[in-house]
C-alpha cells in the first residue's frame, strides 16, 4: 500500500515513516506543510494520506481543511488525521462529505502499532476509524431520546461501531460470537430507526449522521 | 528630575485604591467625632497643632513661590527664565508633598498624591507633563491661599486657646496683676471669688474654643484635600490607564500560554509520542529484527531524556525555582552564568521584592539576554539591577548588532508585564548597537 504522510516535526515525521514502513507501507512521500500535502496527493494518488492536524503556517486546523482540499481534488482520497487533541467538530467536518475513508485519531494512538496500523489499512480500504475519544464525545453522557433506550451492552457495541469497526472486530473486543454482535446491530438500528446495512463504512456514517443530527 | 518623577509614579501607584481619606484613627472616631476622653484630647491637639503649623508653612509657601515665579516670569526672555521655572515648580512639589503629608494631622491620613507621567522619554515630554499638569497650578493656588489661611487659622488657634486658658487658670495668677485688675468687659477680676467666676466663665467659653479650632482645621483640611488631591479628571485617566494595562496584561497572558502550549506541543509532547511510537515498534519487530528493536528503544530512550529536559527548561520558564527561593540577584546571576553570551551582572539589590516585581524583572533580564544572542549577535552584555528608594531599575547592555525591534512579541509582552505593574520599558537600539533595554519598577520603598 502506498502512503503519504503530513507532519511538520521531523522527529515524528520520521517516527511515522518508520512505523509504516515497518508494517507493509511505502511511504511515497513525507512532507511538512499542507499545500505540500494537496500537491502531493495530487500527483502521487496514494491509497492512504495520514495528516497531521496542526500545520504550518497557522498551526491550527490547517491538516483538516488540506484533507479536505486534498479529498476534493482527489474524490475518495483515503485520509488519516491525526490530532494532539479530539475535537467532535474536525470530526464532524472530516465526515461532511458522506463518503468513507476517513479517519481521526488522537496521535496517541501510535503507541499501539498493530491497532494503529490496522486502522490505517481501514481508512485505506474505504472504512472509518473514529478515535474512541472521539466517540464517547459524540455519544457524551446522553441518556434522553432514543440513545437512553439502549442497554449498557447496545451501548457499547455503538460506540465501537461509531470507532468503524467490523462486526467481526467488535465481536473480538466483547468477547461474545458475531451472530450476538449482528443482533445487538440490529436492535440498535432498529431503536434509532436507521435503515440495516451490511457495509460497515455505510453503516457507520448513518450512526454518525445521526448523532450529529441528534445533538444533545 | 528623575526623582521627582519617580515619586509621582509611586504614589500614584499605591494611592489609587485611596480616593477618599479615611481617618487612620477609624477605630477610635466615628466622622471625626472622637469616642474617647483620650481620642478627643489627641484630635484636639492635632489640630491645634496644624492651625499653629499653618503660618510658618503660609510664610514658607509664599515667599517660595512668589518669588520663584516672578523671577522665573520676569527672566522669561532670557535663558535661565525656563530652567527656574522648572526649579521652582519642582521645588513646589516638594512643599505640596510636605503639605500632603501635613495634612494628615486633620484628616487621618495624607492626602493621595497624582502628578502626570511624561507620555514619551524626552526633556519636551517631561516639560510638557510638569507645566501642564493641572495639579502643579492647583499647588500653587494652595500654596498663595495657606498664607492668609495660616495667618487666621494661627490666630484663631492662639486666641482662643489663650483666652480659655487664661479664664481657666485666673485664681492662679490673677493677684500678680497690679490694680485695678483684670478687666474682663463683665467685671474687674481682683478677688479670688471673682477669679473663680473668671473659671467658671473659661468652662464656658472651652467648648467654644474646641468647636472653633476644629472647624477651622476641618476646614483648612478639606481645602487642602480639594487642591492637593487628585480630581476627578485626573482619577478618569487613572481609570483609562488601569483599563488599558490590565488588558494589555491579559493579552500578555494569554499570549505566555499560547507560547507555553506550543512549546509543550512542538516539544515535551512530540518526543513522548515518539518514544511510545519507537517502542511500539521495537516490541512488534523483535522477533524478526532484534538489533533493529534495539536500536529503537536506544532511541525511545534518548527522546525520553531530551523529553525531560524540555520539561524541565520549559518549567523554569515559566516560574524559575531559584527565584522564588533565593530571590532576584540569585536568579539572575544563574541566568547570566547559563547566558549563551558572555555576560556579567551588577547587582545591587538589598533583601526580597514582592513575587510580581521580582518576576517582571527577571523577565526583563531573561529576555534581553535571549534576545542578545538569538538577534543581535553580541559578544557581551551587561546586567545592572539597582533599588532605588521607591523603584527597581533593570538595564541590560549588549554590543550586538542592533535594530532591535520594541513592537516584536517578546518586548511587547514585556512592556505589558510592566505597565501592569505601573513600570515602563525603554528600548534603544540604533541600527549597528549597542541596545540597551531598561526598565522601571515601582516597588514600595
Amino acid at each position: 500500500m502506498r502512503a503519504v504522510i503530513a507532519e511538520d516535526l521531523a522527529l515524528l515525521r520520521d517516527g511515522l515513516t518508520r512505523l509504516l514502513e515497518g508494517n507493509g507501507f511505502e511511504v511515497v512521500a513525507a512532507v511538512a506543510d499542507g499545500d505540500a500535502l494537496v500537491r502531493v496527493c495530487h500527483g502521487h494518488k496514494p491509497d492512504v494520506a495520514v495528516v497531521d492536524v496542526r500545520l504550518p503556517p497557522t498551526f491550527t486546523d490547517e491538516g483538516v481543511r488540506a484533507a479536505l482540499e486534498a479529498r476534493r481534488r482527489v474524490p475518495g482520497l483515503p485520509v488519516l488525521v491525526l490530532s494532539q487533541y479530539v475535537e467532535r467538530t474536525f470530526a464532524a467536518e472530516l465526515l461532511s462529505d458522506g463518503q468513507g475513508g476517513v479517519g481521526y485519531l488522537l496521535k496517541d494512538r501510535v503507541a499501539d502499532p498493530r491497532d494503529f496500523v490496522e486502522a490505517v489499512r481501514r481508512v485505506a480500504r474505504g472504512g472509518t476509524a473514529l478515535d474512541p475519544e472521539a466517540v464517547s464525545q459524540l455519544l457524551g453522557g446522553r441518556r434522553d431520546g432514543p440513545l437512553g433506550e439502549l442497554t449498557p451492552r447496545e451501548r457499547d457495541v455503538l460506540a465501537l461501531m461509531a470507532e468503524g469497526r467490523s462486526n467481526a472486530a467488535i465481536a473480538e473486543k466483547l468477547v461474545v460470537t458475531e451472530g450476538a454482535v449482528e443482533k445487538h446491530i440490529s436492535s440498535i438500528l432498529g431503536k434509532l430507526n436507521l435503515p440495516p446495512s451490511d457495509a460497515d463504512h455505510r453503516r457507520v456514517l448513518a450512526v454518525l449522521a445521526w448523532l450529529r443530527d441528534n445533538p444533545t | 528630575m528623575a526623582r521627582a518623577g519617580l515619586r509621582s509614579d509611586h504614589s500614584a501607584m499605591s494611592t489609587t485604591a485611596v480616593t477618599t481619606a479615611v481617618p487612620a484613627a477609624a477605630g477610635a472616631e466615628v466622622m471625626g467625632i472622637p469616642r474617647s476622653a483620650g481620642g478627643a484630647l489627641r484630635r484636639l491637639g492635632a489640630d491645634t497643632l496644624y492651625l499653629a503649623l499653618g503660618l510658618p508653612m503660609g510664610i514658607l509657601t509664599f515667599t517660595w513661590v512668589v518669588t520663584g515665579w516672578s523671577l522665573s516670569l520676569a527672566l522669561m526672555i532670557t535663558l535661565i527664565g525656563l530652567p527656574l521655572a522648572v526649579v521652582t515648580v519642582i521645588v513646589s512639589r516638594a512643599l505640596a508633598t510636605v503639605e500632603r503629608q501635613r495634612a494628615a494631622l486633620v484628616l487621618g491620613s495624607a492626602v493621595p498624591e497624582r502628578y502626570r507621567r511624561p507620555d514619551r522619554p524626552g526633556i519636551v515630554a517631561k516639560l510638557g507633563a510638569l507645566l501642564g499638569d493641572a495639579q502643579t497650578w492647583k499647588d500653587l493656588a494652595w500654596h498663595l491661599l495657606l498664607l492668609p489661611i495660616g495667618i487666621a487659622g494661627f490666630t484663631i488657634a492662639v486666641t482662643t486657646w489663650g483666652t480659655t486658658l487664661g479664664l481657666l487658670t485666673m485664681p492662679a495668677w490673677y493677684w500678680s496683676i497690679p490694680d485695678p485688675g483684670v478687666d474682663l468687659g463683665l467685671f474687674t477680676v481682683d478677688t479670688l471669688g471673682e477669679a473663680f467666676a473668671a473659671s467658671v466663665l473659661g468652662l464656658v467659653s472651652l467648648p467654644l474654643t474646641v468647636a472653633l479650632v476644629r472647624g477651622s482645621a476641618a476646614a483648612a483640611g478639606a481645602l487642602a484635600r480639594a487642591l492637593l488631591g487628585p480630581g476627578e479628571h485626573a482619577l478618569r485617566e487613572r481609570v483609562e490607564e488601569l483599563t488599558v494595562t490590565r488588558a494589555g496584561a491579559v493579552d500578555a497572558a494569554t499570549e505566555e500560554l499560547q507560547r507555553i502550549e506550543r512549546d509543550l506541543h512542538d516539544g515535551a509532547q512530540a518526543r513522548i509520542v515518539a518514544v511510545a511510537m519507537d517502542l511500539g515498534l521495537a516490541d512488534q519487530q523483535a522477533a524478526d529484527d532484534p538489533e533493529g528493536a534495539a536500536e529503537l528503544r536506544r532511541r525511545a530512550q534518548e527522546n525520553a531524556k531530551q523529553a525531560l529536559v524540555e520539561l524541565r527548561e520549559l518549567a523554569r520558564g515559566m516560574r524559575p525555582g531559584l527565584l522564588a527561593e533565593r530571590g532576584l540577584a540569585e536568579a539572575v546571576r544563574a541566568l547570566v552564568a547559563r547566558s549563551p553570551v558572555p555576560a556579567s551582572a551588577e547587582i545591587d539589590v538589598p533583601g526580597r521584592l514582592s513575587a510580581q516585581v521580582e518576576t517582571a524583572a527577571y523577565y526583563v533580564v531573561a529576555e534581553a539576554l535571549t534576545n542578545a544572542a538569538k538577534h543581535a549577535q553580541a559578544r557581551a552584555a551587561v546586567v545592572r539591577i539597582t533599588r532605588r528608594d521607591d523603584a527597581l531599575a533593570v538595564e541590560v547592555s549588549d554590543d550586538g548588532r542592533g535594530g532591535a525591534d520594541a513592537s516584536g512579541s517578546g518586548l511587547t509582552g514585556l512592556r505589558r508585564r510592566l505597565e501592569a505593574l505601573d513600570g515602563r520599558l525603554r528600548v534603544a537600539s540604533p541600527a549597528g548597537g549597542p541596545t540597551i533595554v531598561a526598565a522601571e519598577i515601582p516597588c514600595a520603598p
